[in-house]
């Protein structure tokens, strides 16, 4: 019948319809719609390894530092590389540079280049206590101009040799320095100035030492190897010992030949100095693949 | 028979009628589709922005610290990032002066196509200048370090 | 009556459409979020930090180099598989690891240059039990200057004893690294932890 076949006609417009709609809105929103690009998370991990390997090798150039010319000549490490010997540094440090890469690139690509620069190290003198005794000398004794420039100050005094109570014991120098004061009571201080208190303990957690380190004028206090407080020297003032009594440790002081006492201390009290490169100069390249750092390290900080 | 005459009539414009409508209402579903995938894309594209701004952030406050460990600091890092965010690239800029809305000195904009307005981050550098005004196509941003103290967005050549 | 049922049908066919449209809609506003519950790499970081920052105390804390000198293990020369051992602590490094990473699991391994043979070669030895890690490890590594002048230690009863014997006093053979600097210096450690 005519009705029939127009029926049939009619559902298969419509069917047509449907397939092409749906058809057309895929492909539609298909453009319209992009996925989310989860890529984006970088993690920063070469500059953070750049940081950590800077702090690394400065901590191993310290160490190899200290222990270079002092252990064979002075017994002991000390701050400081012969004169006669740079050229003799300057080969273990580069050596330490390659062993460093070798060793760093068996799991990962970073390349180390350490130099020494002699022509930029600051040179100077240290000194230390005389003799095999661990007192500290008293005020009499000739200054050592200590400023903020000063490389490298240390000092290390046993607490319970610090006894006085009744007026400041142990101090470096008057008024404006640093200085251990024990109260009565039995509780202890380390002041800078005359009123800045940087670390107390009580009587009953006394540390048995009682550790000063300061490097180009900043520097903490320890008790025991734990860090209690920070200082800050920014006087120029003569380093003299005031009322040390029966305070006993040892101290490193070095200073730079700018310094006007520089070698010519000629006192009991204070051993001959070692003079030398007080303050080395580094200059520091770390290279990976997508970073690229360099810098002149001065190891004690000095950047004048 | 005059009820079938109208009947007729009546069907004629009720199936026009019918689908007219029909095809609006389908035409609307596609636009409010269009419109509620465009603020999904907005959605991952701001985090995805979020991602890489915090990213830059962090390469410029290592920079930073990586100037104060002694003299003459130098460094360029290359971080990768993706070509495209919602199919479109984008521009990375340094900022200064009092244009952004955290009170930093200054600030990160990323801007992009798939935004009207730029996106900013905060950068408090302790240590070092920034020098505003230095941009960097999105893929591959070099940030330097210059020997003067000075972080820009670029190679070398953008050093003052 | 046939005229009707056409335009129904025409009107199922379009509102076919329509709910089969808004089904895709629907379906495709779905976007892939298996990325975003990815564990992922910020845990990572946490950790890589984590011992990052332990072993940068353990040096401050003079605790590397006792632990690494305290030697005993595999015919004698290497550092004891013991140095790492907890309850009780056997060293200062053991009581540092155990105190900061007390829930990960870690390995340690030292590699270091051996000059003595020709050419020179990388050795790898692991202290005390290599664990197994899984697929999200990180590895953080640190190196160490010895010098000639470093105390050696003695493991003995669960505890690493000082000795008066120094590193440059020890024999060629009883120490596993090999003394290649006429200066100071006796050689460098790379000290490599794998957490997880």
């Amino acid at each position: 019948m005519v009705k029939n076949d127009d029926r049939s006609q009619l559902i298969l417009i419509a069917a047509i319809l449907i397939a092409t709609t749906i058809l057309g809105s895929v492909i539609l929103l298909n453009t319209l719609h992009s996925d989310a690009d989860i890529t984006a998370h970088k993690d920063s991990q070469s500059v953070k390894q750049t940081e950590r390997v800077t702090s690394e090798v400065t901590d191993n150039l310290r160490t190899l530092f200290f222990a270079f010319d002092s252990v064979s000549e002075a017994g002991e490490p000390l701050p400081y590389i012969s004169n006669s010997n740079p050229s003799l540094f300057e080969e273990n440090v580069t050596k330490y540079s390659r062993n460093y890469t070798e060793l760093s690139t068996l799991s990962g690509t970073g390349v180390l280049d350490v130099t020494y620069d002699d022509s930029a190290s600051i040179s100077g003198a240290v000194f230390r206590q005389n003799g095999s005794g661990n007192e500290f000398p008293n005020s009499a004794s000739p200054p050592i101009d200590v400023d903020a420039s000063t490389p490298y100050m240390y000092f290390n005094i046993s607490a319970s040799s610090v006894t006085d109570s009744s007026s400041v014991d142990f101090e470096v120098e008057q008024g404006s320095g640093i200085a251990l004061d024990k109260k009565s009571g039995g509780a202890l201080e380390v002041t800078e100035g005359s009123s800045n208190i940087i670390c107390q303990w009580g009587p009953s957690d006394l540390p048995d030492t009682i550790q000063i380190e300061v490097t180009n004028g900043t520097g903490e206090v320890r008790g025991d190897g734990t860090a209690c407080g920070e200082i800050e020297i920014d006087d120029t003032t003569p380093i003299t010992f005031e009322n040390p009594g029966d305070a006993t440790g040892q101290y490193i002081i070095s200073v730079d030949s700018t310094n006007s006492v520089g070698a010519s201390i000629n006192d009991p009290d204070y051993r001959a100095a070692f003079t030398g490169i007080v303050d080395p100069m580094f200059d520091f390249t770390y290279e990976d693949p997508s970073l690229r750092f360099s810098v002149d390290i001065r190891l004690f900080g000095g950047n004048s | 028979m005059i009820p079938d005459d109208d009947r007729s009539v009546s069907i004629a414009i009720t199936h026009a009628l019918t689908i007219a409508i029909s095809a609006v209402l389908i035409s609307a579903l596609l636009i409010s589709a269009g419109n509620l995938l465009q603020k999904q894309e907005e959605r991952v594209a701001q985090d995805q922005f979020n991602d890489i701004g915090a990213d830059i952030v962090t390469h410029i406050n290592s920079l930073d610290r990586l100037n104060a460990t002694g003299k003459d600091a130098n460094a360029s890092v290359t971080p990768e990032y993706p070509n495209e965010v919602a199919g479109e690239t984008y521009t990375i800029e340094l900022s200064g002066g009092s244009k952004n809305p955290f009170g930093t000195e200054f600030a990160l904009n990323i801007s992009s196509p798939v935004y009207s307005r730029t996106i900013q981050y905060p950068l408090d550098t302790r240590h070092t200048d920034l020098e505003a005004g230095t941009t960097a196509q999105g893929s591959d941003p070099t940030i330097t370090l210059c020997d003067q103290g000075t972080i820009v967005l670029g190679g070398g050549s953008e050093c003052p | 009556m046939s005229g009707d049922r056409g335009q129904a049908y025409t009107l199922e066919g379009v509102i076919g459409a329509i709910v089969i449209a808004s089904a895709l809609v629907l379906g495709i506003q779905a976007v892939n979020i298996e990325p975003w519950t990815d564990d992922g790499p910020e845990q990572g970081d946490e950790l890589r930090a984590q011992v990052t920052d332990t072993l940068e105390i353990a040096q401050d804390q003079n605790a590397l180099k006792p632990a690494l000198l305290c030697l005993g293990g595999t015919d004698q020369s290497t550092p004891h598989p013991n140095i790492l051992a907890t309850s009780p602590d056997v060293t200062r490094l053991s009581a540092i690891l155990n105190d900061t990473l007390d829930d990960a699991s870690y390995t340690v391994y030292l590699n270091y240059k051996n000059t003595s043979v020709s050419p020179p070669v990388f050795n790898q030895t692991v202290i005390g039990q290599e664990g197994e890690s899984t697929g999200s490890s990180v590895v953080v590594t640190r190196q160490i200057i010895m010098l000639d002048s470093d105390p050696v230690y003695d493991y003995n009863n669960r505890n690493c004893q000082r000795t008066d014997e120094e590193l440059q006093d020890l024999p060629i053979d009883s120490v596993y690294l090999t003394d290649n600097s006429k200066s100071e210096t006796y050689a460098i450690v790379q000290m490599r932890v794998v957490a997880w």
